[in-house]
C-alpha cells in the first residue's frame, strides 16, 4: 500500500509571477525569539540566554548584578554595579576549576 | 526522721494558721492603712518564719513534698498529675519518634569516634601508663568537657574547613585548640583526649566499678549502648558519648591480651571490609569515620554489623542528598535543560540531577555529525571541534565547577544544580515521593522529572554471537562509543568499517566517517530500498542514496545479515545477497526509550508509541512529569507523539521545567530536527515527518551554479491539512512558517502556491541574508 506521493516542480518564473496570497502573510509572523537586551538598555532577565548564568551555582550574584544594573540611573547603565559584578567574578573564579 | 520531718511540719502549718489569726486584725486592707487610702496598695506580708522552725538545706524546698490538691492533706499523693505528666511525656515522645528522625538512627555518625581503633588501643595502653594526669581530680566537669572536645574534635575532622564546631565552652576549647596545636595530628589529640577521659575513667573507676562490671559481663551490654543511642540525642548526646567512650575505654583497659588482638583482628577484618566497599564506591571522604564505626559495631551481633557497615559505608561514603526540592532522573538533554528553566524561573532551587553515564552532560548530535564533519585528530580524547563560526566548541553543555557538589547542596544559601553521575535510579514510589537507586539509597524529592531518554534497539544476532564477534561490534548511543569507534580506526587498524541500519543516525553515520576518513571503506545494510525511508518520500530518498554512493559509500540495500561469524580478524557478514568481510561493525537499528523507572514505579507507559504517559503539560502523575526520548504527550495540534530529536529533548525539558515551578503551560512550540548524511543534503524538518503519510514533495528547477537541490517536502494529514513540512537546502525563516503552517492546520489545495512562502528560488538581494544564516540549526 504505497503512500499518494506527488511530486511537483515550481518553476523559477511561476515562483516569482503569481505573489502569495494576502491570507499567508499570518505565516510570516514571526516567532517571539527573546531578545536579550531590551529596547531601552535593560538586560532582558527572562531571555534564555542567561538560564545557564542563572542555573550556575553563582547564580545568585549574577542576578543581583542585572537588577542592580536594571535599577541603575548612570550613564552608562551600570557604572554603580560594580561590586555586585565583582562579586559575581569572584564567585566564578572560585568555582571555574 | 520523716516523722519528725512531718510534724515539723504539722507544727508549722498550726503555727501559720495561729499567725494568720493574730495578724487579721491588722488588716492590711486599704480601709484600715490609711483611711480610705485607695492609693495606697500594700502587698500582703510574705510569711517570715521564726528563725529556727524550718528545715533548710542547700537544694530546694524540703517543705513542699509532694503534688497535692488537698491543701489539708499535703502528703496525699495526686495520681491524676503524674498521670497526666507521663501522659504529655509519652506524647511528646511518640511525636518527636513519628514526626522527626530523631530516634531514626544515627545516620552521619556525628557521636562515633572518629579516630582508627588500633591506635587509639595502643596509645592508650601506652600513654596511660606514662602521664600522671593533673586533671585526675575533677570529677562532674570533665564528663561535660570530654563529649564537647569529642564533638570539637569530631567537627574538624569530618568537615574539615566548612562548619565551625558549636564551641560551648570557650575556655576550654582554647585548652583544646592549644593542646591541638602541640600535637601533630589530630588522631593524636584524640587520643590524648581519651588518655585523659582514660585517668579519669580510672580514678572514676572505684565509684562505678559495681555498675559497669555489671554491665558489662553479658552481651546485653550492646543493647544498652543501643538504647542509649536512640534515646533522645539532643539531650543524652554527652552522656552517650561518655557511655560509649567509657566502655570501650574499658574494654580495652580490661580486656586480657588475648582478647586485644582478637578484637584488632575483628577491627581489621571489618575494616578490610568496609574498606572494600569505599574502594568500590566513590567517594572516601569519611574514612575516620567509618573504621571506628565498624568498631563499635563489631561488638554487636554480625547481622548488625553487616546492616550497620552497610548503611555506614553508603552514608559515609556518599553523605548524600536525602531530600531535594526538584529530582530529575538522567542525565541528559532534557534534564539538562529542565534544570535551567527550574532554577530560571525558581530563584535558589535546588536541583538534583542523577544519570546513569558518568559524563557531565553532554550534546549527542555531534557524536554522529559535527565530530566527524569537523573534528581533528585530537578530537576523540578532547570532545572538541572548531566549529564553522571558527570557535572551538566541546560537546559538553557545562563544566564541572558549575554543578554544586551533593554534599554541599543542602547548605548552599542560593541552591544550584549538582549531578549524580553514574547511578541508576530504580523505582520511584510516588506516594512517598522517595526515588531508589540502585546501590539501596534513596532520595526524597517535592518534584519529579523522568527524563531517561532512549537506547539502542537490541540485535540479537550479535548480542549472542562469539566472543570475537562482539569485541569488533558495537552499538552506537554515547560518548563511549564514538570513543570507541575512533580509537579503533586510529589505533587498531580498522580499514574496513559495515553500519547496519537505515535511518538518520546509520545514514549520518556512514557518512561522516567517511568523510573524514576517506580510505576506509564504509559499508551500509539496509533492509529497506534508500536511507532515511521511514522519514523521506521515494524520491527524495533515492537522491540521496545515490549522492551518498558517489561519495563512495558501499550501500547493500534490501539486504539484512543472516548471519555472523568471525573470520581471521575480521567478521564475516552473510548477507542475504551476498558475503562480506568488514573489521568493525556499528549496528544503529533504532532506538527504544528507557521506561524501565517508569514501568517499576507504576507510571503509566503507551502502548503504540512507547515512553512514558503525559498530557499536553508534560504531566504524569501528581508531582511527576516527564520530557525528552522518553515521554509520549499529547500534542494539541497533531496528537498524541513521542519525538526522539535534540531540539525536542530541549523544548520539552525547558516546558516540562516550567511546569514543575508551576508555569502550566501546554505544549506549543513545534520541534525541528537537522540532518545531514549526504553531500549537498542538508535537511531540516518541522512536525510530523512519516514517509507513511501521503506527501508532495515540490523541487525547484536544477539550479546550475551552485547545484544545490532544492525541494520542499509536504506531508498530509488526513483532513488533507499539513502536519509535517521537510525542506532540503533552503533557510532563512522556512522553519517558523513551516510551524505557522502547521498549527494553522487547514486543508491545503495548491501545494505550489504554498511552496512559494519558502525561499526556493533565491531573490538577488535576499541572498546574501541566506548566505549568512548559520546551516547548522538545532
Amino acid at each position: 500500500m504505497a503512500p499518494k506521493e506527488e511530486v511537483l516542480i515550481l518553476k523559477e518564473e511561476e515562483f516569482f509571477k503569481s505573489p502569495p496570497l494576502i491570507f499567508f502573510e499570518s505565516f510570516f509572523e514571526p516567532y517571539e525569539h527573546p531578545e536579550s537586551v531590551l529596547p531601552d538598555g535593560k538586560i532582558n532577565p527572562e531571555c534564555p540566554c542567561l538560564h545557564s548564568a542563572l542555573a550556575h551555582r553563582c547564580g545568585y550574584f549574577i542576578r543581583e548584578a542585572i537588577k542592580c544594573f536594571n535599577s541603575s540611573s548612570t550613564n552608562p547603565r551600570g557604572l554603580d554595579c560594580e561590586k555586585q559584578f565583582l562579586e559575581h567574578f569572584m564567585c566564578m573564579e572560585k568555582y571555574s576549576n | 526522721m520523716l516523722l519528725r520531718a512531718f510534724c515539723r511540719n504539722v507544727r508549722i502549718a498550726k503555727s501559720t494558721q495561729f499567725l494568720l489569726a493574730t495578724r487579721r486584725p491588722l488588716s492590711t486592707t486599704s480601709a484600715a492603712l490609711g483611711g480610705g487610702g485607695h492609693h495606697h496598695h500594700e502587698p500582703t506580708p510574705v510569711y517570715i518564719p521564726k528563725p529556727g522552725s524550718l528545715d533548710w538545706s542547700l537544694c530546694g524546698r524540703p517543705g513542699v513534698k509532694r503534688i497535692s490538691t488537698d491543701s489539708y492533706n499535703p502528703k496525699k499523693d495526686d495520681f491524676l498529675s503524674y498521670l497526666g505528666a507521663a501522659v504529655a511525656v509519652g506524647l511528646t515522645i511518640a511525636a518527636l519518634a513519628v514526626y522527626t528522625d530523631t530516634f531514626k538512627g544515627d545516620k552521619d555518625n556525628h557521636s562515633k569516634n572518629p579516630t582508627p581503633p588500633k591506635q587509639k588501643t595502643k596509645e592508650i595502653a601506652e600513654k596511660s601508663d606514662k602521664n600522671p594526669s593533673p586533671e585526675s581530680g575533677k570529677a562532674a566537669p570533665p564528663k561535660k568537657e570530654e563529649a564537647q572536645e569529642e564533638r570539637q574534635e569530631h567537627k574538624p575532622k569530618v568537615h574539615d574547613e566548612d562548619k565551625p564546631s558549636e564551641k560551648k565552652n570557650n575556655g576550654e576549647s582554647k585548652k583544646e585548640s592549644d593542646k591541638k596545636n602541640s600535637t601533630e595530628g589530630s588522631e593524636h589529640a584524640v587520643t590524648k583526649d581519651s588518655d585523659k577521659k582514660s585517668e579519669n575513667m580510672k580514678s572514676e573507676k572505684k565509684e562505678e566499678k559495681p555498675k559497669v562490671e555489671s554491665s558489662e559481663k553479658s552481651k546485653p551490654e550492646d543493647k544498652p549502648e543501643e538504647k542509649s543511642e536512640e534515646k533522645p540525642k539532643t539531650e543524652n548526646k554527652d552522656k552517650k558519648t561518655d557511655d560509649d567512650k567509657k566502655d570501650e575505654n574499658k574494654k580495652e583497659d580490661k580486656k586480657s591480651s588475648e582478647d586485644k588482638p582478637k578484637e584488632k583482628s575483628d577491627a581489621s577484618g571489618s575494616e578490610k571490609k568496609s574498606e572494600k566497599k569505599e574502594e568500590k564506591k566513590e567517594k572516601e571522604q569519611a574514612q575516620d569515620i567509618s573504621p571506628a564505626g565498624n568498631k563499635k559495631s563489631d561488638s554487636k551481633d554480625k547481622k548488625q554489623n553487616e546492616v550497620k557497615e552497610d548503611s555506614k559505608a553508603s552514608s559515609s561514603n556518599e553523605r548524600k542528598l536525602d531530600k531535594v526540592q526538584y529530582l530529575i532522573v538522567g542525565s541528559g538533554t532534557a534534564a539538562y535543560y529542565a534544570a535551567l528553566a527550574i532554577r530560571a524561573k525558581h530563584a535558589d532551587a535546588k536541583v538534583l540531577m542523577i544519570g546513569e553515564e558518568k559524563q557531565l552532560p553532554y550534546n549527542k548530535p555531534p557524536l554522529s555529525k559535527e565530530l566527524w564533519w569537523y573534528g581533528d585528530s585530537e578530537t576523540p580524547h578532547t570532545l572538541e571541534y572548531t566549529a564553522l563560526s571558527g570557535k572551538k566548541r566541546d560537546i559538553f553543555y557545562e563544566v564541572q565547577g558549575f554543578y554544586v557538589d551533593e554534599k554541599e547542596l543542602e547548605e548552599t544559601l542560593h541552591g544550584g544544580v549538582s549531578l549524580i553521575s553514574g547511578k541508576k535510579v530504580v523505582k520511584v514510589c510516588t506516594a512517598d515521593k522517595k526515588a531508589y537507586l540502585e546501590d539501596g539509597s534513596s532520595v526524597s524529592y517535592d518534584k519529579l522529572l523522568v527524563a531517561t531518554g532512549s537506547r539502542p534497539q537490541p540485535f540479537p544476532l550479535f548480542d549472542e554471537a562469539d566472543e570475537k564477534v562482539r569485541r569488533r561490534t558495537s552499538y552506537y548511543h554515547n560518548v563511549d562509543d564514538y570513543k570507541k569507534l575512533e580509537n579503533e580506526i586510529n589505533n587498531n587498524g580498522v580499514r574496513n568499517i559495515t553500519v547496519i541500519g537505515s535511518g538518520l543516525l546509520a545514514s549520518e553515520l556512514v557518512y561522516g566517517i567517511k568523510r573524514k576518513y576517506e580510505d576506509v571503506v564504509v559499508n551500509q545494510v539496509l533492509e529497506e530500498p534508500y536511507n532515511a525511508s521511514l522519514i523521506l518520500p521515494q524520491n527524495l530518498g533515492e537522491k540521496a542514496s545515490n549522492s551518498l554512493e558517489k561519495m563512495g559509500v558501499v550501500l547493500y540495500k534490501n539486504d539484512k545479515v543472516t548471519k555472523v561469524e568471525p573470520s581471521d580478524r575480521q567478521i564475516n557478514l552473510k548477507l542475504a545477497s551476498c558475503e562480506l568481510n568488514t573489521d568493525y561493525v556499528v549496528v544503529a537499528l533504532g532506538t527504544e526509550p528507557n521506561i524501565e523507572v517508569a514501568e517499576a514505579s507504576g507510571l503509566s507507559t503507551d502502548p503504540k508509541f512507547g515512553g512514558v504517559t503525559a498530557d499536553s503539560e508534560l504531566k504524569v502523575a501528581e508531582d511527576v512529569w516527564a520530557a525528552g526520548d522518553a515521554v509520549c504527550f499529547d500534542d494539541k495540534v497533531l496528537g498524541r507523539r513521542r519525538i526522539e530529536h535534540w531540539e525536542h529533548a530541549q523544548i520539552s525539558g525547558r516546558l516540562a521545567g516550567e511546569n514543575m515551578v508551576g508555569a502550566q503551560k501546554a505544549f506549543w512550540y513545534q520541534p525541528s530536527f537537522f540532518s545531514k548524511f549526504a553531500p549537498n543534503f542538508h535537511m531540516n524538518a518541522v512536525g510530523r515527518i512519516d514517509s507513511s503519510l501521503p506527501t508532495v514533495t515540490v523541487y525547484a528547477e536544477r539550479n546550475l551554479t551552485d547545484n544545490l537541490e532544492k525541494a520542499v517536502v509536504f506531508y498530509k494529514g488526513d483532513k488533507g491539512q499539513v502536519v509535517g513540512v521537510l525542506l532540503l537546502n533552503v533557510f532563512g525563516m522556512s522553519l517558523d512558517v513551516a510551524r505557522r503552517i502547521i498549527d494553522d492546520a487547514k486543508p491545503i489545495s495548491d501545494y505550489r502556491d504554498l511552496t512559494k512562502l519558502f525561499p526556493l528560488y533565491e531573490i538577488p538581494t535576499q541572498e546574501e541574508n541566506d548566505n549568512e544564516t548559520s546551516k547548522e540549526t538545532a
